[in-house]
Protein backbone atom coordinates (compact mmCIF):
# COMPACT_ATOMS: atom_id res chain seq x y z
CA UNK A 1 0.00 0.00 0.00
CA UNK A 2 0.83 3.67 -0.74
CA UNK A 3 2.01 5.37 2.26
CA UNK A 4 2.20 9.23 1.87
CA UNK A 5 5.44 9.44 3.60
CA UNK A 6 6.76 6.74 1.41
CA UNK A 7 10.32 7.81 -0.77
CA UNK A 8 8.81 11.28 -1.43
CA UNK A 9 10.81 14.19 -0.76
CA UNK A 10 10.73 16.76 2.21
CA UNK A 11 9.90 19.36 -0.41
CA UNK A 12 7.07 18.11 -1.86
CA UNK A 13 4.66 19.06 1.03
CA UNK A 14 6.16 22.77 1.00
CA UNK A 15 5.61 23.32 -2.32
CA UNK A 16 2.33 21.73 -2.31
CA UNK A 17 1.68 24.76 0.29
CA UNK A 18 3.20 27.11 -1.37
CA UNK A 19 0.98 26.41 -4.36
CA UNK A 20 -2.05 25.98 -2.01
CA UNK A 21 -1.19 29.83 -1.61
CA UNK A 22 -0.38 30.78 -4.73
CA UNK A 23 -4.06 29.57 -5.81
CA UNK A 24 -5.97 32.07 -3.30
CA UNK A 25 -3.76 35.01 -4.43
CA UNK A 26 -5.37 38.48 -5.13
CA UNK A 27 -5.65 38.50 -8.85
CA UNK A 28 -3.98 41.93 -9.05
CA UNK A 29 -0.81 39.98 -7.39
CA UNK A 30 -0.54 37.14 -10.26
CA UNK A 31 -0.09 39.07 -13.41
CA UNK A 32 3.50 37.55 -13.54
CA UNK A 33 1.51 34.44 -14.25
CA UNK A 34 1.15 36.00 -17.72
CA UNK A 35 4.80 36.19 -18.67
CA UNK A 36 5.34 32.88 -16.99
CA UNK A 37 2.69 31.21 -18.98
CA UNK A 38 3.99 32.94 -22.42
CA UNK A 39 7.50 31.48 -21.95
CA UNK A 40 6.28 27.68 -21.01
CA UNK A 41 4.17 27.29 -23.64
CA UNK A 42 6.76 27.93 -26.07
CA UNK A 43 6.65 24.53 -27.19
CA UNK A 44 3.64 23.51 -27.10
CA UNK A 45 1.84 26.32 -28.64
CA UNK A 46 2.71 25.17 -32.08
CA UNK A 47 1.22 21.94 -30.78
CA UNK A 48 -2.05 22.99 -30.44
CA UNK A 49 -2.18 25.10 -33.41
CA UNK A 50 -2.30 21.91 -34.95
CA UNK A 51 -4.56 20.37 -32.81
CA UNK A 52 -7.42 23.41 -33.24
CA UNK A 53 -6.58 23.30 -36.91
CA UNK A 54 -7.68 19.29 -36.89
CA UNK A 55 -10.04 19.57 -34.30
CA UNK A 56 -11.59 22.32 -36.63
CA UNK A 57 -11.47 19.92 -40.05
CA UNK A 58 -12.78 17.00 -37.55
CA UNK A 59 -16.12 19.25 -36.13
CA UNK A 60 -16.13 22.22 -38.64
CA UNK A 61 -18.59 24.88 -37.30
CA UNK A 62 -20.45 26.12 -40.73
CA UNK A 63 -21.66 22.69 -41.55
CA UNK A 64 -24.13 22.73 -43.75
CA UNK A 65 -27.24 21.35 -41.66
CA UNK A 66 -27.71 18.22 -43.93
CA UNK A 67 -28.13 19.99 -46.81
CA UNK A 68 -27.88 18.76 -49.94
CA UNK A 69 -25.70 19.54 -52.70
CA UNK A 70 -28.41 20.66 -55.23
CA UNK A 71 -29.91 22.61 -52.00
CA UNK A 72 -26.44 24.60 -51.10
CA UNK A 73 -26.64 25.45 -54.84
CA UNK A 74 -29.97 26.64 -55.07
CA UNK A 75 -29.39 28.43 -51.64
CA UNK A 76 -25.99 29.74 -53.50
CA UNK A 77 -27.78 31.29 -56.27
CA UNK A 78 -30.11 33.12 -53.92
CA UNK A 79 -27.10 34.18 -52.02
CA UNK A 80 -26.06 35.76 -55.35
CA UNK A 81 -28.77 37.48 -56.09
CA UNK A 82 -29.57 39.24 -52.63
CA UNK A 83 -25.94 40.32 -52.74
CA UNK A 84 -26.26 41.69 -56.30
CA UNK A 85 -29.76 43.87 -55.25
CA UNK A 86 -27.79 44.67 -51.53
CA UNK A 87 -24.93 46.03 -53.88
CA UNK A 88 -27.16 47.81 -56.01
CA UNK A 89 -29.07 49.55 -52.63
CA UNK A 90 -25.63 50.26 -51.23
CA UNK A 91 -24.63 52.33 -54.26
CA UNK A 92 -27.38 54.01 -54.49
CA UNK A 93 -27.39 54.85 -50.77
CA UNK A 94 -23.63 56.51 -50.76
CA UNK A 95 -23.95 58.47 -53.56
CA UNK A 96 -27.46 59.91 -51.24
CA UNK A 97 -25.06 60.16 -48.24
CA UNK A 98 -22.43 62.11 -50.40
CA UNK A 99 -24.96 64.58 -52.09
CA UNK A 100 -25.93 65.17 -48.19
CA UNK A 101 -22.61 65.31 -46.50
CA UNK A 102 -21.63 67.80 -49.37
CA UNK A 103 -24.86 69.89 -48.65
CA UNK A 104 -23.98 69.91 -44.77
CA UNK A 105 -20.74 70.68 -45.54
CA UNK A 106 -21.48 74.16 -47.72
CA UNK A 107 -24.24 75.05 -44.86
CA UNK A 108 -21.73 74.93 -42.12
CA UNK A 109 -18.71 75.55 -43.72
CA UNK A 110 -16.87 72.95 -42.16
CA UNK A 111 -13.35 71.14 -43.70
CA UNK A 112 -13.87 68.64 -46.41
CA UNK A 113 -12.02 65.72 -43.79
CA UNK A 114 -14.88 66.11 -41.17
CA UNK A 115 -17.57 64.30 -43.01
CA UNK A 116 -15.73 62.02 -44.74
CA UNK A 117 -16.61 58.13 -44.30
CA UNK A 118 -14.02 56.25 -41.81
CA UNK A 119 -11.90 54.37 -43.92
CA UNK A 120 -12.85 50.56 -43.98
CA UNK A 121 -10.65 48.39 -41.20
CA UNK A 122 -7.94 45.82 -42.47
CA UNK A 123 -8.65 42.59 -42.43
CA UNK A 124 -6.56 40.25 -41.08
CA UNK A 125 -7.04 35.92 -40.42
CA UNK A 126 -5.69 34.57 -37.70
CA UNK A 127 -5.99 30.83 -36.48
CA UNK A 128 -6.86 29.95 -32.58
CA UNK A 129 -3.74 28.13 -31.02
CA UNK A 130 -5.30 27.87 -27.49
CA UNK A 131 -8.86 27.53 -26.27
CA UNK A 132 -10.51 26.04 -23.37
CA UNK A 133 -13.64 23.21 -24.82
CA UNK A 134 -15.26 23.26 -21.20
CA UNK A 135 -15.88 27.16 -20.65
CA UNK A 136 -18.03 29.15 -23.46
CA UNK A 137 -17.12 32.20 -21.92
CA UNK A 138 -12.91 31.53 -21.84
CA UNK A 139 -10.64 33.75 -23.28
CA UNK A 140 -9.05 32.50 -26.90
CA UNK A 141 -5.28 33.08 -28.11
CA UNK A 142 -4.44 33.55 -31.65
CA UNK A 143 -1.48 32.90 -33.76
CA UNK A 144 0.61 35.77 -33.40
CA UNK A 145 1.87 36.90 -37.05
CA UNK A 146 4.25 39.46 -38.19
CA UNK A 147 1.04 41.71 -39.84
CA UNK A 148 -0.79 40.73 -36.60
CA UNK A 149 2.02 42.16 -34.34
CA UNK A 150 1.86 45.73 -36.65
CA UNK A 151 -1.38 46.52 -36.96
CA UNK A 152 -3.80 45.22 -34.20
CA UNK A 153 -4.42 46.42 -31.22
CA UNK A 154 -6.17 46.24 -27.64
CA UNK A 155 -9.65 46.95 -28.51
CA UNK A 156 -9.50 45.45 -32.20
CA UNK A 157 -12.79 43.15 -33.16
CA UNK A 158 -12.93 39.79 -34.09
CA UNK A 159 -15.41 38.42 -36.24
CA UNK A 160 -16.08 35.33 -38.02
CA UNK A 161 -17.32 35.04 -41.24
CA UNK A 162 -17.26 39.10 -41.45
CA UNK A 163 -20.63 38.68 -39.86
CA UNK A 164 -20.85 37.62 -36.55
CA UNK A 165 -19.04 39.75 -33.60
CA UNK A 166 -16.95 37.22 -31.85
CA UNK A 167 -14.55 39.04 -29.39
CA UNK A 168 -12.56 41.62 -29.09
CA UNK A 169 -8.91 41.91 -29.00
CA UNK A 170 -7.71 42.81 -24.89
CA UNK A 171 -3.91 42.07 -24.70
CA UNK A 172 -1.02 40.94 -27.31
CA UNK A 173 1.82 40.14 -25.92
CA UNK A 174 5.04 39.01 -28.03
CA UNK A 175 4.39 35.24 -28.32
CA UNK A 176 -0.02 35.67 -28.71
CA UNK A 177 -2.87 37.82 -29.18
CA UNK A 178 -5.66 37.18 -26.28
CA UNK A 179 -9.43 37.61 -27.35
CA UNK A 180 -12.68 37.92 -24.77
CA UNK A 181 -15.47 36.56 -26.16
CA UNK A 182 -18.14 39.44 -26.81
CA UNK A 183 -20.15 37.24 -24.05
CA UNK A 184 -17.52 37.43 -21.23
CA UNK A 185 -18.85 39.58 -18.26
CA UNK A 186 -15.53 41.47 -18.45
CA UNK A 187 -16.66 42.96 -21.84
CA UNK A 188 -19.48 44.70 -20.13
CA UNK A 189 -22.78 45.30 -21.50
CA UNK A 190 -23.40 45.85 -25.41
CA UNK A 191 -25.56 48.52 -26.80
CA UNK A 192 -27.54 46.57 -29.75
CA UNK A 193 -30.56 47.20 -31.87
CA UNK A 194 -33.10 44.61 -32.88
CA UNK A 195 -33.31 44.38 -36.40
CA UNK A 196 -37.16 43.57 -37.89
CA UNK A 197 -36.82 40.69 -40.62
CA UNK A 198 -40.22 41.24 -41.91
CA UNK A 199 -39.00 44.96 -42.96
CA UNK A 200 -42.95 45.87 -41.23
CA UNK A 201 -42.34 49.39 -40.75
CA UNK A 202 -38.98 51.30 -42.38
CA UNK A 203 -39.92 54.12 -41.20
CA UNK A 204 -39.65 53.49 -37.24
CA UNK A 205 -36.40 53.56 -35.31
CA UNK A 206 -35.35 49.64 -34.01
CA UNK A 207 -35.43 49.07 -30.89
CA UNK A 208 -32.55 49.67 -28.93
CA UNK A 209 -31.69 47.35 -26.05
CA UNK A 210 -28.79 47.37 -23.42
CA UNK A 211 -27.30 43.97 -23.77
CA UNK A 212 -26.22 42.59 -20.07
CA UNK A 213 -23.56 38.91 -20.51
CA UNK A 214 -25.13 36.56 -18.09
CA UNK A 215 -21.37 34.40 -17.83
CA UNK A 216 -22.94 31.52 -19.69
CA UNK A 217 -22.72 32.46 -23.27
CA UNK A 218 -25.74 34.67 -23.51
CA UNK A 219 -26.93 38.19 -22.86
CA UNK A 220 -30.02 39.75 -21.15
CA UNK A 221 -31.85 42.83 -22.29
CA UNK A 222 -34.88 44.48 -21.76
CA UNK A 223 -37.29 45.82 -24.76
CA UNK A 224 -40.79 47.37 -25.60
CA UNK A 225 -42.73 44.98 -25.08
CA UNK A 226 -44.81 46.77 -27.60
CA UNK A 227 -42.28 45.85 -30.74
CA UNK A 228 -43.43 42.04 -30.40
CA UNK A 229 -40.43 40.74 -30.22
CA UNK A 230 -40.39 37.16 -31.59
CA UNK A 231 -37.70 34.09 -30.98
CA UNK A 232 -34.96 34.39 -33.76
CA UNK A 233 -34.95 38.05 -34.37
CA UNK A 234 -31.54 38.89 -35.28
CA UNK A 235 -29.78 41.60 -32.59
CA UNK A 236 -26.45 43.74 -33.86
CA UNK A 237 -24.23 45.82 -32.24
CA UNK A 238 -24.83 49.66 -32.22
CA UNK A 239 -23.03 50.42 -29.48
CA UNK A 240 -19.96 53.86 -30.04
CA UNK A 241 -18.08 52.34 -27.40
CA UNK A 242 -16.89 49.64 -29.97
CA UNK A 243 -14.80 50.63 -33.78
CA UNK A 244 -16.96 52.06 -36.25
CA UNK A 245 -16.57 49.03 -38.62
CA UNK A 246 -18.12 46.70 -36.05
CA UNK A 247 -21.46 48.40 -35.97
CA UNK A 248 -24.10 46.20 -37.64
CA UNK A 249 -21.92 42.71 -36.88
CA UNK A 250 -24.85 40.55 -35.77
CA UNK A 251 -24.50 39.73 -31.88
CA UNK A 252 -26.95 37.07 -31.89
CA UNK A 253 -30.46 35.92 -32.06
CA UNK A 254 -33.60 36.46 -29.69
CA UNK A 255 -33.71 32.83 -27.93
CA UNK A 256 -36.03 33.89 -25.42
CA UNK A 257 -38.36 36.25 -24.58
CA UNK A 258 -40.42 36.94 -21.39
CA UNK A 259 -42.73 39.58 -20.01
CA UNK A 260 -41.44 41.40 -17.18
CA UNK A 261 -44.13 41.07 -14.12
CA UNK A 262 -42.81 43.70 -12.26
CA UNK A 263 -42.54 46.02 -15.44
CA UNK A 264 -45.56 44.39 -18.22
CA UNK A 265 -44.48 46.84 -20.52
CA UNK A 266 -41.05 45.79 -20.93
CA UNK A 267 -39.99 41.88 -22.16
CA UNK A 268 -36.92 40.66 -21.19
CA UNK A 269 -35.01 38.87 -24.04
CA UNK A 270 -32.28 36.37 -24.28
CA UNK A 271 -29.61 36.73 -27.01
CA UNK A 272 -27.60 33.50 -27.91
CA UNK A 273 -25.07 34.08 -30.34
CA UNK A 274 -25.07 31.92 -33.27
CA UNK A 275 -21.16 30.77 -33.32
CA UNK A 276 -19.01 31.35 -29.68
CA UNK A 277 -15.65 32.09 -29.62
CA UNK A 278 -14.35 28.93 -28.22
CA UNK A 279 -15.76 27.20 -30.83
CA UNK A 280 -13.85 28.49 -33.82
CA UNK A 281 -10.91 27.17 -35.58
CA UNK A 282 -9.89 30.70 -37.03
CA UNK A 283 -11.25 33.96 -36.70
CA UNK A 284 -10.91 37.49 -39.06
CA UNK A 285 -9.56 40.75 -36.91
CA UNK A 286 -10.91 43.86 -38.45
CA UNK A 287 -8.23 46.17 -37.42
CA UNK A 288 -7.55 49.81 -37.19
CA UNK A 289 -6.47 51.25 -40.77
CA UNK A 290 -2.36 52.49 -40.07
CA UNK A 291 -2.16 54.98 -42.91
CA UNK A 292 -5.63 56.09 -41.81
CA UNK A 293 -5.02 56.37 -38.22
CA UNK A 294 -1.86 58.08 -38.86
CA UNK A 295 -3.84 60.98 -41.56
CA UNK A 296 -6.49 61.49 -38.88
CA UNK A 297 -9.39 59.78 -41.20
CA UNK A 298 -9.96 57.01 -38.88
CA UNK A 299 -12.32 57.58 -35.95
CA UNK A 300 -10.83 54.98 -33.34
CA UNK B 1 10.55 6.61 -15.49
CA UNK B 2 12.26 8.64 -18.11
CA UNK B 3 11.76 12.48 -17.73
CA UNK B 4 12.51 13.92 -21.10
CA UNK B 5 9.93 11.31 -22.51
CA UNK B 6 7.63 12.45 -19.47
CA UNK B 7 7.94 15.98 -20.58
CA UNK B 8 7.09 15.41 -24.17
CA UNK B 9 4.34 13.41 -23.66
CA UNK B 10 3.07 16.19 -20.76
CA UNK B 11 3.57 18.91 -23.67
CA UNK B 12 1.55 17.00 -26.20
CA UNK B 13 -1.20 16.14 -23.69
CA UNK B 14 -1.54 19.84 -22.90
CA UNK B 15 -1.47 20.77 -26.30
CA UNK B 16 -4.35 18.34 -27.22
CA UNK B 17 -6.09 19.51 -24.54
CA UNK B 18 -6.14 23.31 -25.50
CA UNK B 19 -6.73 22.11 -29.37
CA UNK B 20 -7.87 18.96 -30.23
CA UNK B 21 -9.71 18.20 -27.05
CA UNK B 22 -12.52 20.62 -28.31
CA UNK B 23 -13.80 18.13 -31.04
CA UNK B 24 -14.78 16.19 -28.48
CA UNK B 25 -17.16 17.99 -26.39
CA UNK B 26 -20.31 17.24 -25.83
CA UNK B 27 -21.87 20.84 -26.26
CA UNK B 28 -25.87 19.77 -25.40
CA UNK B 29 -24.26 18.21 -22.32
CA UNK B 30 -22.89 20.62 -20.25
CA UNK B 31 -19.28 20.73 -22.60
CA UNK B 32 -18.53 17.86 -21.39
CA UNK B 33 -14.88 16.75 -22.51
CA UNK B 34 -12.17 14.51 -21.70
CA UNK B 35 -8.67 15.48 -20.75
CA UNK B 36 -5.39 13.70 -22.54
CA UNK B 37 -3.70 15.50 -19.54
CA UNK B 38 -5.34 13.10 -17.11
CA UNK B 39 -4.91 9.93 -18.94
CA UNK B 40 -1.28 10.90 -18.80
CA UNK B 41 -1.36 11.31 -15.03
CA UNK B 42 -3.47 8.09 -14.31
CA UNK B 43 -1.03 6.32 -16.41
CA UNK B 44 2.24 7.46 -14.92
CA UNK B 45 0.59 7.12 -11.50
CA UNK B 46 0.20 3.20 -12.71
CA UNK B 47 3.96 2.31 -13.05
CA UNK B 48 6.12 5.15 -11.79
CA UNK B 49 8.20 5.38 -8.74
CA UNK B 50 5.76 7.51 -6.15
CA UNK B 51 7.88 10.31 -5.90
CA UNK B 52 8.20 10.64 -9.77
CA UNK B 53 4.60 10.23 -10.15
CA UNK B 54 4.03 13.09 -7.77
CA UNK B 55 6.34 15.41 -9.06
CA UNK B 56 5.28 14.99 -12.84
CA UNK B 57 1.81 15.31 -11.57
CA UNK B 58 2.84 18.51 -10.18
CA UNK B 59 4.71 19.86 -13.29
CA UNK B 60 1.66 18.48 -15.68
CA UNK B 61 -0.62 20.47 -13.13
CA UNK B 62 1.32 23.39 -13.17
CA UNK B 63 1.42 23.72 -17.15
CA UNK B 64 -2.21 22.94 -17.49
CA UNK B 65 -3.12 25.69 -14.99
CA UNK B 66 -0.57 28.27 -17.61
CA UNK B 67 -2.84 27.57 -20.57
CA UNK B 68 -6.00 29.74 -21.76
CA UNK B 69 -8.83 27.93 -19.83
CA UNK B 70 -7.35 29.14 -16.60
CA UNK B 71 -7.47 33.15 -17.19
CA UNK B 72 -9.39 35.02 -14.44
CA UNK B 73 -10.16 38.80 -14.52
CA UNK B 74 -9.96 41.98 -15.67
CA UNK B 75 -6.30 41.51 -16.33
CA UNK B 76 -6.34 37.41 -18.13
CA UNK B 77 -4.23 36.37 -15.45
CA UNK B 78 -3.28 32.59 -14.98
CA UNK B 79 -4.52 30.55 -11.48
CA UNK B 80 -2.26 28.59 -10.72
CA UNK B 81 -3.43 25.50 -8.56
CA UNK B 82 -6.48 24.20 -9.80
CA UNK B 83 -4.36 21.73 -11.55
CA UNK B 84 -1.29 22.02 -9.71
CA UNK B 85 -2.98 20.56 -6.94
CA UNK B 86 -5.85 18.47 -8.43
CA UNK B 87 -3.18 16.18 -10.10
CA UNK B 88 -1.29 15.32 -7.30
CA UNK B 89 -4.54 14.12 -5.26
CA UNK B 90 -5.56 12.36 -8.50
CA UNK B 91 -2.27 10.79 -8.55
CA UNK B 92 -2.18 9.94 -5.00
CA UNK B 93 -5.56 8.34 -4.77
CA UNK B 94 -4.67 6.27 -8.13
CA UNK B 95 -1.11 5.12 -5.96
CA UNK B 96 -2.98 4.43 -3.08
CA UNK B 97 -5.17 1.81 -5.38
CA UNK B 98 -2.78 0.44 -7.56
CA UNK B 99 -1.39 -2.47 -5.55
CA UNK B 100 -4.82 -3.52 -5.71
CA UNK B 101 -5.25 -4.22 -9.61
CA UNK B 102 -3.83 -5.97 -12.81
CA UNK B 103 -1.96 -2.77 -13.79
CA UNK B 104 -1.45 -4.02 -17.13
CA UNK B 105 -4.92 -3.78 -18.50
CA UNK B 106 -6.31 -0.94 -20.75
CA UNK B 107 -9.57 -1.22 -18.51
CA UNK B 108 -7.76 -0.89 -15.35
CA UNK B 109 -6.03 2.43 -16.91
CA UNK B 110 -9.41 4.01 -18.23
CA UNK B 111 -10.92 3.38 -14.24
CA UNK B 112 -8.03 4.77 -13.12
CA UNK B 113 -8.22 7.81 -15.16
CA UNK B 114 -11.86 8.42 -14.43
CA UNK B 115 -10.83 7.96 -10.48
CA UNK B 116 -7.66 10.64 -11.31
CA UNK B 117 -10.09 12.98 -13.49
CA UNK B 118 -12.69 13.07 -10.51
CA UNK B 119 -10.38 13.73 -7.87
CA UNK B 120 -8.61 16.71 -9.47
CA UNK B 121 -11.96 18.09 -10.74
CA UNK B 122 -13.21 18.03 -6.83
CA UNK B 123 -9.88 19.98 -5.94
CA UNK B 124 -10.30 22.37 -9.18
CA UNK B 125 -14.58 23.00 -8.37
CA UNK B 126 -13.30 23.46 -4.28
CA UNK B 127 -10.67 26.34 -5.46
CA UNK B 128 -12.64 28.26 -7.57
CA UNK B 129 -15.16 28.01 -4.91
CA UNK B 130 -12.75 29.03 -1.90
CA UNK B 131 -11.75 32.07 -4.62
CA UNK B 132 -15.19 33.12 -5.09
CA UNK B 133 -15.87 33.07 -1.26
CA UNK B 134 -12.29 34.93 -0.32
CA UNK B 135 -13.08 38.77 -0.04
CA UNK B 136 -9.37 39.24 -1.08
CA UNK B 137 -8.91 37.04 -4.34
CA UNK B 138 -10.89 38.09 -6.58
CA UNK B 139 -12.56 35.26 -7.68
CA UNK B 140 -15.08 35.05 -10.20
CA UNK B 141 -18.44 33.36 -10.28
CA UNK B 142 -18.57 29.45 -11.14
CA UNK B 143 -21.35 28.08 -11.91
CA UNK B 144 -21.29 25.91 -8.35
CA UNK B 145 -23.74 23.63 -7.71
CA UNK B 146 -25.00 19.72 -8.78
CA UNK B 147 -24.36 20.83 -12.19
CA UNK B 148 -20.78 21.50 -11.61
CA UNK B 149 -20.13 18.32 -9.88
CA UNK B 150 -22.37 16.21 -12.78
CA UNK B 151 -19.91 17.83 -15.23
CA UNK B 152 -16.68 17.18 -13.36
CA UNK B 153 -17.81 13.41 -13.10
CA UNK B 154 -19.05 13.64 -16.69
CA UNK B 155 -15.58 14.82 -17.67
CA UNK B 156 -13.92 12.10 -15.46
CA UNK B 157 -16.28 9.46 -17.19
CA UNK B 158 -15.33 10.84 -20.91
CA UNK B 159 -12.25 10.59 -20.06
CA UNK B 160 -11.97 7.36 -18.77
CA UNK B 161 -13.43 6.21 -22.42
CA UNK B 162 -10.92 8.54 -24.12
CA UNK B 163 -8.36 6.51 -21.94
CA UNK B 164 -8.85 3.26 -23.59
CA UNK B 165 -7.33 4.33 -26.96
CA UNK B 166 -4.62 6.42 -25.69
CA UNK B 167 -3.79 3.73 -22.95
CA UNK B 168 -3.59 1.36 -25.99
CA UNK B 169 -0.55 3.76 -27.29
CA UNK B 170 0.57 3.95 -24.39
CA UNK B 171 1.12 0.39 -23.58
CA UNK B 172 2.95 0.05 -27.12
CA UNK B 173 5.34 2.65 -25.88
CA UNK B 174 5.69 1.09 -22.64
CA UNK B 175 9.45 0.66 -23.42
CA UNK B 176 10.40 3.90 -23.97
CA UNK B 177 9.41 5.35 -20.62
CA UNK B 178 11.69 3.03 -18.84
CA UNK B 179 9.48 2.41 -15.77
CA UNK B 180 11.72 1.67 -12.95
CA UNK B 181 9.47 0.40 -10.08
CA UNK B 182 8.73 -2.73 -11.82
CA UNK B 183 5.34 -3.18 -13.95
CA UNK B 184 3.66 -6.01 -12.88
CA UNK B 185 0.87 -6.21 -10.03
CA UNK B 186 3.20 -7.34 -7.30
CA UNK B 187 5.92 -4.69 -8.26
CA UNK B 188 4.28 -2.30 -5.99
CA UNK B 189 3.17 -4.34 -3.06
Amino acid sequence: MFRANEKISRAYPVLLVLTGLIALLPTSWLSWTRDLSDVVRLPITPLAHAGNRLAGMLRPVDASDGLHSEDLRGQLELLESERDRYERLYRAQRLRSQELAAQLRLLQHLPETVLRAPRPPMILPSDVTGRNPRDVISPVELELEPEIVDRVLEGDVATWKHQYLVGRVVRISPFRVTVLPVTHPDTGPVQAVLVDPGNRDITAPPPRLLLKPLGDGTFAGEVNHRHGTTVGDEVVLADPAWPDWAQALQVGTVEEVRQLDEAPLRDLVIVRPRFQLFELPHVMLLARDGEGLASGDATP
Amino acid sequence: MRWIVFIIAACLAVALDMGLSGAMTLRTMGFITPTFAGCLVAWIALFGRPDCVLWGAWVLGLLCDLTPGSMEGQGLVFIIGPHALGFPLGAWVVLTVRPMVFRDRILTLAVCTMLCVLAAGCVMTVIGLVRYWLPFAGGEVIPFGLGELVRVAGDAVFSGVLAIPVGWLLFQLMPLWRFDYGVGRRASA
